[in-house]
């Protein structure tokens, strides 16, 4: 009904516009707009992401070394049955696997624990909260950095202090790279930095539960227990599984934290770490490419899983995308299915919890959850007084690492490795003043590389940015041909993991003279940002009410110029936050700099990690660097506070 | 079944006092509505009875037995809130056994109590739907079931048809004052709506500013409303209210500032009145107030009746609102669907002393409410 009269309203207004002819205009049509609008975004993800990965297809199925002048000569299966029957390719998928299973798990408990600290009114709320994000806005590169420097086997700060707490044989200190504790350690940073996430789509979805649920339930006679059981657990639950299907998805994809912590990925060796070695080390590239692809389904059936769980709880929160499998889910045997997956992963969790920690694991687990269940039952003035005394030992936690390196970047180079460390140390800046006045070759090219990351993050974000918009408008305004799977394809482009195509776009970049550019950089770092954009940007465009638009129609304004006066000025803001988010991406970015860059790295992040070579590490003065370097996200992360939720979820938690 | 008591009950928040010393007694199986326009103090007062809010002075005691102070569990009351407040995730048969699973039930009383409420509200073909599947009437039933299964002491019902539309809001008021006396339940309900008050309460307690303004029948508070407030507050349309001055018998009514003529219109007190007119002291600043179908209207003029300007005419159906200027004031009068009248005419009213009413002015206090 509506429709009918603003199509038919809109048809009496343009018949005049058109009689008065050579004036104004009628503009485009909406659907030249739409096309306009879509066509360069489209043709972008076309070209970066599915013609490489067509590319890579076929490769899998050749007999190809990148590095020799043969041309592919076609193989057949050869390449997967050769992958799937190497033992080191099976060690590097249990390896990924128990690492995903540590890591989310870990993950969750701490940040909905988190989450639920936080679930309280008190004064520097805001603050707070946001200074447990910290972690997460920064570069991997920093992050993997900060706790190598803690987890060293000598001078590490963290096995000095259980060598004070008697956990550790000071003799015979841990060495956390070792084959039997590197898991440990990668999944120890990992969860520092995203437990986090975790925590702030938790406590969205804790904040988001009415009221009233709790005051009708307390009038009902339920206990604490009984309301947190059967209020807050189910109310949050598809929230939850938001959460786990983004960290699952990233977690699966590890490459840098475990590159970085452990010499290369020599005891974490996760699958993108064996597809790199067999892409662009070994070259190898068809079994590259084939290996490339296994990961892929891997992903695309992990992926599923979860819109399949998610589908079970029936949240409203979950992204607009349908299972590939939602007529199966809804069949006997998809039911059956989905009742037993949560147990058959349950059971999974347990194994692997059982194999990587064993009975003491599974204890321990076991006993603070008992710990926590028994908070339920005391008085809530007690559990009030718990809550902030495990709130502030969880901040102190939380920020250690992050003042530890500001503190390293301050030290003399005697100090750095002094334990138990000087509490009072003259600070000297001279770590600082080493990078604007370089002494060494390679700290010679640091503010270059620094001004390289600049330069390739603001071209890149105003890029997608201006794309991202577009495309979003034009999702958001116009009837597109299955327009759903249209977002589903360019949310899912972003959601490939940087191996799987850096082959085919090594090639590419190859053959077009890009390898070791900013320009190749720069349209890299459009492309994933673009999709980001357009689903960040479509949220934003969709609050926007599309009636200031259609009364600038009336009042005989074209579509372009209704959108650039009305709707426009309106998303600004959206704007800003987006641009933010895709320029930290970009700033932080390390896997694709460090593949497609030569000897001498064109961005910051991996040359922060190229200073550590062999013999007494500098600490005081990379930390200096990665002080520098996190800078900006610290201070972005400030600033953006409000939109981190939507944000990190692809717009697909508004929040407040 | 009990009664509830409120003694001087106090609630701040903040600097504000949302409830000033109000005191209140609601009997075993009456149906109380707490009537007043937002921010009066009423629901706050329901939530202080609920336990939801914990009040800084008084007292209340629910079956005589003080709880001002306990957490809602222990109250043994039941809660329909405006929002619904249905668990999103729970079945209408779950949402409906919340409260009996939360103290443990055994499983085969809850199906028989669940079956019961069910039954008594129409909903059993719901049970296994959830609430986002359902229309904002049925939601409303299935939150008023969630009461009733728990067999409380006494109901409390927060403007529980405020989101309804006005058809379902009709049937359903008619609804839960039949299952309220089927089920002899002591309970309090608030709302803004002058008329599901009217229809519904056994007594209406009237709230403004934090205050109880008077407390009785329906009938009671719109025949003698103790101040203006009420006076204006109940019925529909609200109570005409002319400035007047009375000089021995005679009532003068006062011209408006703004338009007509300017003169004085004098009304003889007629002899039925002069017992409850008489007492209004001379001299002073007086309202006459006169509801709309104490106004009687005439064609041609007759003795004791005013000539009047037609205003607006609202043919409403079932009666027709007629405004007339009266010196210069608008005062509207009931009359049947089928009174002809036309905009600009002048016709004939006169006003029936025996039910009018006079007011202090300054005090806004009713003189003739006994």
């Amino acid at each position: 009904m509506a429709i009918e009269t603003s199509s038919t309203m809109t048809r009496a207004t343009a018949a005049p516009d058109a009689r008065t002819g050579g004036g104004k205009g009628t503009g485009m049509s909406d659907r030249a707009v739409a096309n306009l609008f879509l066509l360069p975004t489209i043709l972008l993800l076309v070209a970066m992401n599915l013609f490489p990965l067509f590319w890579s297809l076929y490769l899998s199925f050749t007999e190809y070394r990148a590095d020799g002048n043969a041309a592919p000569t076609w193989i057949g299966n050869a390449n997967y049955g050769e992958m799937l029957s190497r033992p080191l390719v099976w060690q590097s998928f249990t390896t990924t696997a128990g690492f995903v299973l540590l890591a989310v798990l870990l993950q969750l408990f701490v940040g909905f624990g988190l989450a639920l600290l936080l679930n309280r009114q008190f004064r520097l709320k805001g603050i707070v909260t946001t200074l447990f994000l910290l972690p997460m806005m920064l570069s991997s590169v920093v992050v993997g950095l900060f706790w190598k420097f803690l987890l060293d086997t000598n001078f590490g700060l963290f096995n000095y202090l259980l060598g004070q707490v008697g956990l550790m044989d000071p003799k015979n200190p841990i060495n956390w790279i070792d084959q039997k504790h590197a898991l440990w350690a990668v999944v120890l940073a990992d969860t520092w930095m995203w437990a986090p996430f975790i925590m702030l789509i938790a406590l969205a979805g804790l904040q988001s539960v009415p009221p009233t649920l709790y005051e009708a339930a307390s009038v009902d006679r339920a206990s604490e227990w009984f309301r947190f059981r059967y209020i807050t657990l189910p109310v949050i639950a598809p929230l939850l599984m938001v959460a786990l299907l983004f960290r699952t998805l990233d977690s699966f994809k590890m490459f840098d934290l475990a590159w970085i912590m452990t010499e290369s990925g020599s005891t974490v060796e996760t699958v993108s770490i064996q597809v790199y070695r067999e892409a662009l080390r070994n070259w190898n590239t068809g079994k590259a490419c084939a290996l490339a692809y296994i990961v892929l389904l891997v992903i695309i059936g992990l992926t599923n899983l979860y819109l399949l769980l998610m589908a079970k709880v029936r949240g409203e929160s979950h992204p607009d995308a349908t299972p590939l499998f939602a007529g199966f889910a809804d069949s006997g045997f998809g039911r059956l299915t989905q009742r037993a997956v949560p147990w058959v992963l349950g059971g999974f969790l347990a194994a692997g919890a059982f194999a990587a920690g064993g009975v003491s694991l599974l204890l321990a687990v076991g006993l603070i959850g008992l710990f926590c269940a028994s908070l339920f039952y005391v008085p809530a003035r007690v559990r009030n007084v718990l809550a902030y005394v495990g709130l502030t030992l969880a901040l102190v936690a939380y920020l250690f690492p992050l003042a530890w390196i500001v503190l390293t970047s301050l030290k003399p180079f005697n100090l750095v490795n002094v334990l138990p460390p000087p509490v009072l140390f003259t600070p000297t800046l001279e770590n600082y003043a080493e990078l604007v006045n370089p002494s060494t070759s390679s700290a010679k090219d640091f503010p270059g590389q620094l001004l390289g990351s600049l330069v390739v993050g603001v071209v890149s974000t105003t890029l997608a940015l201006v794309l991202g918009t577009m495309a979003a408008y034009a999702f958001s305004r116009f009837k597109i041909k299955a327009k759903n799977d249209a977002l589903f394809f360019i949310l899912s482009t972003r959601m490939l993991p940087p191996v799987v195509v850096v082959v085919p776009i090594y090639l590419m970049f190859r053959s077009l003279g890009l390898l070791n550019t900013h320009a190749g950089l720069i349209l890299l770092y459009t492309t994933v940002n673009v999709a980001f954009a357009t689903w960040l940007m479509k949220g934003f465009t969709d609050d926007v009410p599309p009636e200031y638009e259609e009364a600038a129609l009336l009042d005989r304004y074209t579509r372009l110029q209704a959108f650039r006066k009305t709707t426009l000025p309106l998303i600004v803001p959206g704007m800003a936050a987006t641009a933010v988010f895709c320029f930290l991406t970009a700033w932080n970015e390390y896997a694709f700099a460090y593949f497609l860059s030569g000897a001498k790295a064109l961005t910051a992040p991996p040359s922060i990690t190229a200073s550590i070579g062999a013999g007494a590490i500098e600490w005081n003065r990379i930390a200096a660097r990665a002080v520098v370097f996190l800078i900006p996200a610290a201070v972005f992360t400030f600033l953006m506070r409000k939109h981190l939720l939507r944000g990190m979820t692809f717009g697909a938690i508004k929040g407040r | 079944m009990a009664s509830v008591r409120v003694r001087k009950l106090v609630k701040k928040f903040d600097q504000t006092v949302a409830v000033n010393q109000m005191d209140l007694e609601v009997e075993d199986g009456e149906f109380m509505v707490f009537l007043g326009p937002s921010g009066c103090g009423k629901t706050t007062t329901l939530r202080c009875i609920a336990g939801l809010e914990l009040p800084d002075g008084g007292e209340i005691l629910i079956d005589e037995r003080p709880v001002t102070n306990l957490p809602p569990a222990d109250r043994d009351i039941a809660f329909v809130f405006q929002s619904f407040s249905l668990y999103p995730h729970m079945t209408v048969r779950e949402n409906l056994a919340f409260p009996l699973r939360a103290v443990r039930t055994p499983q085969n009383v809850i199906d028989e109590r669940v079956a019961a409420a069910a039954r008594s509200l129409h909903i059993e073909k719901l049970l296994d739907r959830r609430p986002n599947k359902l229309s904002g009437g049925e939601m409303q039933r299935v939150t008023i079931g969630r009461a009733i299964v728990r067999r409380p002491k006494v109901f409390l019902m927060d403007e529980p048809l405020s989101a309804l539309d006005a058809k379902l809001r009709t049937e359903m008021r008619a609804e839960i004052k039949r299952l309220q006396s089927d089920l002899g339940a002591t309970t309090i309900y608030v709302t803004h709506d002058q008329l599901e008050a009217m229809s519904m309460g056994d007594k209406i307690a009237i709230m403004f500013g934090g205050l109880l303004q008077q407390i009785g029948t329906p009938t009671e508070v719109y025949d003698n409303p103790r101040n203006l407030f009420v006076a204006g507050f109940i019925g529909s349309p609200a109570m005409n209210t002319l400035p007047c001055h009375r000089a021995g018998n005679l009532l003068n009514i006062l011209p408006s500032a703004d338009s007509g003529d300017g003169k004085v219109v004098v009304l003889p007190v007629a002899p039925e009145a002069e017992a409850r007119f008489g007492s209004a002291p001379e001299g002073k600043d007086l309202i006459l107030g006169v509801r709309p179908e104490d106004i009687a209207l005439a064609r041609e003029p007759k003795p004791d009746f005013l000539p009047a300007e037609v205003y607006i005419v609202e043919p409403l159906g079932s009666e027709k609102i007629i405004s007339l200027r009266i010196g210069g004031h608008v005062v509207k009068a009931r009359t049947p669907p089928t009174f002809p009248a036309t905009q600009g005419e002048t016709l004939f009213a006169r006003i029936d002393q025996s039910r009018a009413h006079l007011f202090d002015a300054a005090t806004e206090e009713s003189l003739t409410c006994r």
